[in-house]
């Protein structure tokens, strides 16, 4: 159809971004890296503060979730009326979390935003009524969450794929492990881990490079520069078929199933990314499963799969979505197996793979327009310790991919023998069961 | 009906242009009454188009709720040159995004594109405007699509809880139908009712195309002609077109109520408002930022920075083409009674309407606004988007031109504007409460309720 039309697949090159790159190594062990950007009407920036929710110690859950939102509500020379009242009245923001702090402004403020981000980084006070009713406000709104369907169904989800691994905890911690942690836990954990050799700070913007290092080496001149953080926890439960469900009076049933996933590392990520988008993510309707249970079946509004997007430090996982009514349940799990067994088994017809290599060859010019997003992008990089012409690289790696090598890796990579099943809804924890046992798909 | 803004008011082409979020912007007519805007910027190699229709809830008839929304499903099931599921192929192999939106005023098609490839964008758009299938089988299997986003909607509280509020706000208006339709009236439509408003509002009378971004204008503008210009021009759509009572002065106000099976307790209080891009609507932007934008602003700093009985505030001005609203979205501290926290909005709004603001105040909330321009203008699909939307509700003139008109807005104005439209006796307010304690209370107060007023219990849960 695509000759018929006038263009061939493949016709066109790929145009990747440039995201040109200057690194700096800060006096208080920060690792610093700025992409200017020339004619930029908006800068960005984030601080990745290395162990996030892998420190939070058991039974305060959440702790370091906290400790991130925390720190822009007072520091030691500002309340957190100031603070806020520096950034919003020129339309700034600026947020924290378990892993840093980003934030925003328009550009010709890009000062006001690095000096306030340098503040909060670096001298947040925890003030006790601010903590309290953080805690709260994160409090009640836990508790909303589980009663959520689709809440529940994803943490459930990730439980059974990360067993007692940190990754397998919800972020924010349940409402008894946060009503536990105190303003002394708060202090203490900033004190601990929020330091400069553990953190990696990312600027985009209108503004030469080396005026951004001097601001921030002069902010961050006395910030401690801790300890490197040791190497993560590397053990996952081994893949097997786990059930778990949670019932609630809704119209539709959230389910999700998989298993643990790749790093961003694993040799396989390009071949995987372009398998990803034949089976089940991508624009529109062109992948299998969007395409059958969506658009053919008529099943669902919101359907994907996907084993790439997860994939990071650590390992992610390929989860497989759909929210339907509960009448669609079994044909919707019936459905993502048999699509996951045809692409182990069957080669991908090649207009079906240059479909897939197209689009990723030729949409990575594309998003690249926000400085939010260049800034997310050079972190990803330098945490995975990818090499400068990463995209370049990607983009080669996109475009030798085979039928051969979507076959195998899907064979590598996809268990569904050994899938994980969370299903939340209008729906019974056997039904669930059964359903997983009775699937013809199942069976090699 | 009084004269509204809009795409039926067809001002002079304006071929010089004006700059706006950076891009360089120009109106031009085609022969057969298509408006086309070029935003040419130059920054990424990317090019966005939206085509815009004036079809949205505020277009059809009470039978015909949801068509425009699930007509715009169906503009990607085929027309006979491109079958079922080649505009999205298409723009996947030439690794692009496409998808589209419906409001209560309009729908919009968009695609983004690499600034090699995107008079694609116009083959598609010019084919589908004139040739689309509706197949019956297709049209089955997309209800059922439309069917389950239906159902995700119902399964979210704030959602199901705005419904009903906004069916509250707008008696016998469309604007109180939601976009999406109701079961029944998705169920009983057919092909040939979505053919004849298909035909009814898709064709270039109607249509307003935005090309932005990495174009030249010249050739950008060749490029439209060529796909456009020999398109049969159609009868452009005019408001007495579709029967509809004006929007209702509210008579005191009116309460709603909903239930959900959590501990969440959701306020939402809602104010009908104005016409998109008029004066009143200008200083309505201003008094959203003072009211609740950002954590300095004074619902936030009063209700849950300094007595903590929210756990978050939010407002959005959604002015709309024949009249919008001003909504306020609280959520209740768990700890706290809700009518406390119901009590001291009001009274904040009170204070609002009842004083003046200082400059310090509204010298932030005007810069807030100004700065959020660089913010709207950083992607060219925003851009375009933004420009689109304007042209087809009032003046695309008025996109990205927050520094002038709300630079405008003195106190004595926003005061003025504030009394007349924020008055209690105005307002709808509604309540998410939790499932459980709704029944307790229910039994509790069951053995003092009359007679009558267990009659008047019964009638629809919107009450004054």
């Amino acid at each position: 159809m695509s000759a018929a039309y006038g263009w061939k697949a493949g016709a066109h090159s790929p145009a990747v971004p440039r995201i040109p790159v200057e690194r700096f190594a800060l006096r208080c062990g920060a690792q610093l890296l700025v992409s200017p950007r020339k004619g930029a009407s908006v800068c960005a920036v984030q601080v990745h503060l290395r162990g996030g929710n892998s420190l939070d110690p058991a039974g305060r859950e959440g702790l370091a979730h906290l400790a991130g939102r925390l720190v822009d509500q007072g520091t030691k020379d500002s309340s957190e009326e100031e603070l806020a009242t520096r950034l919003e009245n020129v339309g700034g923001s600026l947020g924290g979390g378990a892993t840093g702090l980003s934030g925003q402004v328009a550009n010709d403020r890009w000062e006001v935003l690095l000096e306030t981000l340098c503040e909060c980084l670096t001298t947040p006070t925890y003030p006790e009524t601010k903590v309290e009713r953080q805690k709260q406000r994160l409090i009640d709104r836990l508790q909303v969450d589980l009663q959520d369907p689709r809440v529940q169904g994803s943490q459930l989800f990730r439980k059974l794929v990360y067993g007692p691994h940190w990754l397998g905890r919800p972020e924010q911690g349940q409402p008894a492990s946060v009503a536990r942690i105190a303003r002394a836990d708060l202090r203490r954990f900033h004190a601990s881990n929020w330091c400069g050799k553990r953190a990696l700070i990312a600027f985009c913007g209108d503004v030469p490079p080396a005026k951004v290092r001097r601001l921030l080496d002069s902010r961050l001149a006395r910030w401690r520069a801790g300890e490197e953080l040791g190497p993560p926890d590397l053990r996952f439960p081994p893949r097997a078929a786990r059930v778990a469900s949670f019932a609630a009076k809704r119209q539709q049933v959230h389910v999700f199933l998989g298993h643990l996933g790749i790093t961003r590392g694993d040799p396989d990520y390009a071949a995987l990314t372009v398998m990803d988008h034949v089976l089940g993510t991508g624009p529109g309707f062109t992948n299998r499963i969007s395409r059958i249970l969506r658009d053919e079946l008529g099943l669902a509004y919101t359907v994907s799969a996907s084993i790439s997007s997860s994939a990071g430090v650590l390992p992610g996982m390929f989860t497989a979505y759909i929210g339907t009514s509960p009448a669609h349940l079994g044909t919707a799990v019936a459905g993502f197996l048999r699509e996951i067994r045809r692409i182990q088994k069957e080669l991908v017809p090649a207009d079906e793979l240059a479909l897939a290599k197209n689009y990723l060859t030729g949409s990575f010019v594309l998003g690249f327009e926000r400085a939010a997003r260049r800034v997310q992008t050079i972190v990803s990089a330098a945490r995975n310790k990818l090499p400068d012409d990463h995209l370049e690289r990607l983009m080669r790696a996109f475009a030798a991919v085979t039928p051969e090598d979507v076959r195998r890796v899907a064979r590598e990579h996809l268990s569904p023998e050994d899938a994980c099943l969370a299903v939340a809804g209008p729906v019974k924890k056997k039904d669930v069961e059964k359903l997983l046992k009775s699937s013809p798909s199942r069976a090699r | 009906m009084s004269p509204l803004p809009g795409s039926r008011l067809l001002r002079r082409p304006s071929t010089r242009p004006v700059l706006k979020a950076g891009a360089r912007v120009s109106e031009h007519r085609l022969s057969n009454g298509m408006r086309v805007l070029l935003a040419e910027r130059h920054g990424d190699p990317v090019v966005a188009s939206v085509l815009l229709y004036p079809a949205g809830a505020r277009t059809e008839t009470e039978r015909e709720a949801g068509v425009s929304h699930f007509l715009e499903h169906m503009m990607f099931k085929g027309t006979a040159r491109f079958g079922k599921g080649e505009v999205d192929r298409i723009t996947t192999e030439l690794g692009g995004a496409n998808n589209a939106f419906t409001s209560h005023d309009h729908t919009a098609y968009w695609f983004e594109l690499a600034s090699d490839r995107w008079e694609t964008a116009l083959d598609l758009e010019a084919d589908r405007m004139q040739h689309l299938l509706l197949d019956p089988a297709e049209f089955d299997a997309e209800r059922a699509v439309v069917l389950e986003e239906l159902a995700m909607g119902e399964d979210d509280p704030w959602r199901a809880l705005s419904r009903r509020v906004e069916e509250a706000l707008f008696p016998h208006h469309p604007y109180g139908r939601p976009i999406i339709g109701y079961p029944e009236t998705l169920k009983a439509m057919r092909p040939d009712d979505m053919r004849a408003y298909y035909r009814r509002f898709y064709h270039p009378g109607n249509a307003t195309l935005v090309l932005g971004g990495d174009i030249e204008p010249d050739t950008a503008l060749q490029a439209v002609r060529r796909r456009f210009e020999r398109v049969a021009r159609g009868a452009p759509f005019a408001e007495a077109d579709i029967f509809r009572r004006p929007i209702e002065e509210p008579a005191g106000e009116k309460r709603v109520r909903t239930t959900w099976d959590d501990p969440g307790r959701r306020l939402l209080v809602v104010w009908p408002t104005t016409r998109v891009g008029t004066s009143d609507d200008d200083a309505l932007d201003v008094a959203t930022v003072i009211l609740a934008g950002g954590r300095m602003s004074r619902l936030w700093r009063r209700l849950v920075l300094d007595d903590g009985l929210a756990t978050s505030i939010s407002a959005s001005n959604d002015s709309r083409v024949e009249g919008g609203a001003l909504w306020i979205f609280a959520e209740c501290a768990q700890d706290v009674d809700p009518a406390k926290l119901e009590a001291a909005l009001a009274s904040e709004i009170a204070h609002f309407l009842a004083t003046r603001v200082d400059v310090d105040e509204l010298e932030r909330a005007r810069a807030i606004l100004v700065s959020g321009e660089a913010f709207e203008g950083e992607a060219v699909t925003d851009v375009a988007e933004e420009l689109g939307q304007w042209a087809v509700d009032a003046d695309w003139r008025r996109a990205f031109d927050g520094c002038k008109q709300h630079l405008k807005i003195g106190a004595a104005t926003l005061q003025e504007v504030a009394n007349r439209y924020l008055a209690p006796a105005r307002r709808v307010v509604g309540w998410c409460e939790p499932r459980q304690e709704a029944r307790a209370a229910k039994r509790k107060g069951a053995r003092r309720v009359s007679p009558a007023r267990r009659a008047a219990a019964r009638r629809p849960r919107t009450s004054r």
